[in-house]
C-alpha cells in the first residue's frame, strides 16, 4: 500500500508524459491540462490502493485514461471517426523506403523528418480514432508492452495487438498523405502507373 | 527454426515491439544479417516510429498546471 504523503515526489516526475499524451488525446491546451489535472487528484484520493513497488506509470495512465474516456471525450466535438480499411502491409516503406536515404546518401530520420514537419506528425496521431490512438500513443510514444496496455485500457492482449497492428497502418497512412502533398508524390487513391496500387 | 522474407515481415512489429518469443527474435535477427532489404524495411519502420515517439512527447508543461495539480493534492489532504 502506497503513502499519500510521498504522492508528489513519486508521481509529479510522471507529469511530462502524461501531459504530453493527454494533448494528443484532448487536441488542445486546456482540455489537456484539465485531463491532467484530474487524473493527479484522482490518482491521490486512491493512492492507498495502489501498491507500492508495482508499474506506477501504468497506474497513472490507467487513471488517465479512464479519466479521458468518462469525462473528456463526450465533450468534445469530434468529427465522424473514419476507419479508413485495411491498409497493406509495410504500406509507407514501400511508397517511401526505396527513395530514400540510400539515394541521397542521407539517414532514414534525416529523411523522415524532411517528409513531415513534427506538427504533422502530431496531427497524424491525432486524426486516428480512439480505439486506435490509444494503444498506438501507450506503445509508440510511452513503450508500455502488450499486457500492460490490456491492463491499463481492459481489453484482452489479442484486442491490443490487433488494434496496434490497423492503427499503426492508419498512421503511416495519413504520414503518407503529408509527405505526398510535400514531394508532390501521387495522392491515394489516383496512385500512379508503376507498383503503387 | 529458420525465416524468410515473409515470415519476417508477418512478425515485424512484434519482434520491434520486444514482444517475440527467443525463438522468433532469433530467427528474424538472423534474417536480418543476410537478408539486406528486410533489414532495411525493419530499419524503416523502427525509424518511423522513433520518429512519432519524438515528435509525441515533447510537450512542455505548463508552471500553472504544476502548481495547480500540487494545490488540488494539498487542499484535498484530510
Amino acid at each position: 500500500m502506497a503513502d499519500q504523503a510521498t504522492f508528489a515526489d513519486d508521481a509529479l516526475p510522471l507529469m511530462p508524459s502524461l501531459y504530453s499524451a493527454a494533448m494528443r488525446l484532448t487536441r488542445n491546451p486546456a482540455d489537456a491540462e484539465d485531463l491532467v489535472s484530474e487524473t493527479y487528484l484522482r490518482a491521490y484520493r486512491s493512492y492507498g490502493t495502489f501498491t507500492a513497488g508495482t508499474n506506477l506509470k501504468a497506474w497513472m495512465y490507467r487513471i488517465l485514461t479512464n479519466a479521458y474516456i468518462s469525462e473528456y471525450r463526450r465533450r468534445q466535438r469530434r468529427p465522424a471517426e473514419t476507419d479508413l480499411g485495411d491498409v497493406e502491409h509495410l504500406y509507407l516503406y514501400r511508397r517511401l523506403g526505396g527513395d530514400t536515404a540510400a539515394r541521397l546518401g542521407r539517414s532514414v530520420e534525416d529523411e523522415l523528418s524532411s517528409l513531415f514537419t513534427e506538427h504533422e506528425v502530431k496531427q497524424a496521431v491525432e486524426d486516428l480514432p480512439d480505439y486506435y490512438r490509444l494503444p498506438v500513443l501507450l506503445a509508440d510514444v510511452e513503450g508500455f508492452s502488450y499486457s500492460e496496455i490490456a491492463e491499463i485500457l481492459d481489453v484482452p492482449i489479442g484486442t491490443v495487438m490487433s488494434r496496434l497492428h490497423r492503427g499503426r497502418k492508419q498512421l503511416h497512412k495519413r504520414l503518407y498523405d503529408f509527405a505526398a502533398r510535400h514531394r508532390l508524390l501521387p495522392q491515394e487513391p489516383e496512385a500512379g502507373p508503376d507498383d503503387r496500387s | 527454426m529458420v525465416c524468410n522474407c515473409d515470415d519476417a515481415c508477418r512478425d515485424l512489429h512484434l519482434y520491434l515491439d520486444g514482444e517475440a518469443t527467443v525463438a522468433v527474435r532469433t530467427a528474424i535477427s538472423a534474417h536480418l544479417e543476410c537478408c539486406p532489404s528486410c533489414a532495411d524495411a525493419f530499419h524503416f519502420e523502427a525509424q518511423v516510429r522513433m520518429t512519432v515517439a519524438r515528435c509525441c512527447c515533447e510537450e512542455q508543461v505548463p508552471e500553472s498546471l504544476r502548481v495547480r495539480v500540487l494545490r488540488a493534492i494539498y487542499t484535498a489532504n484530510p
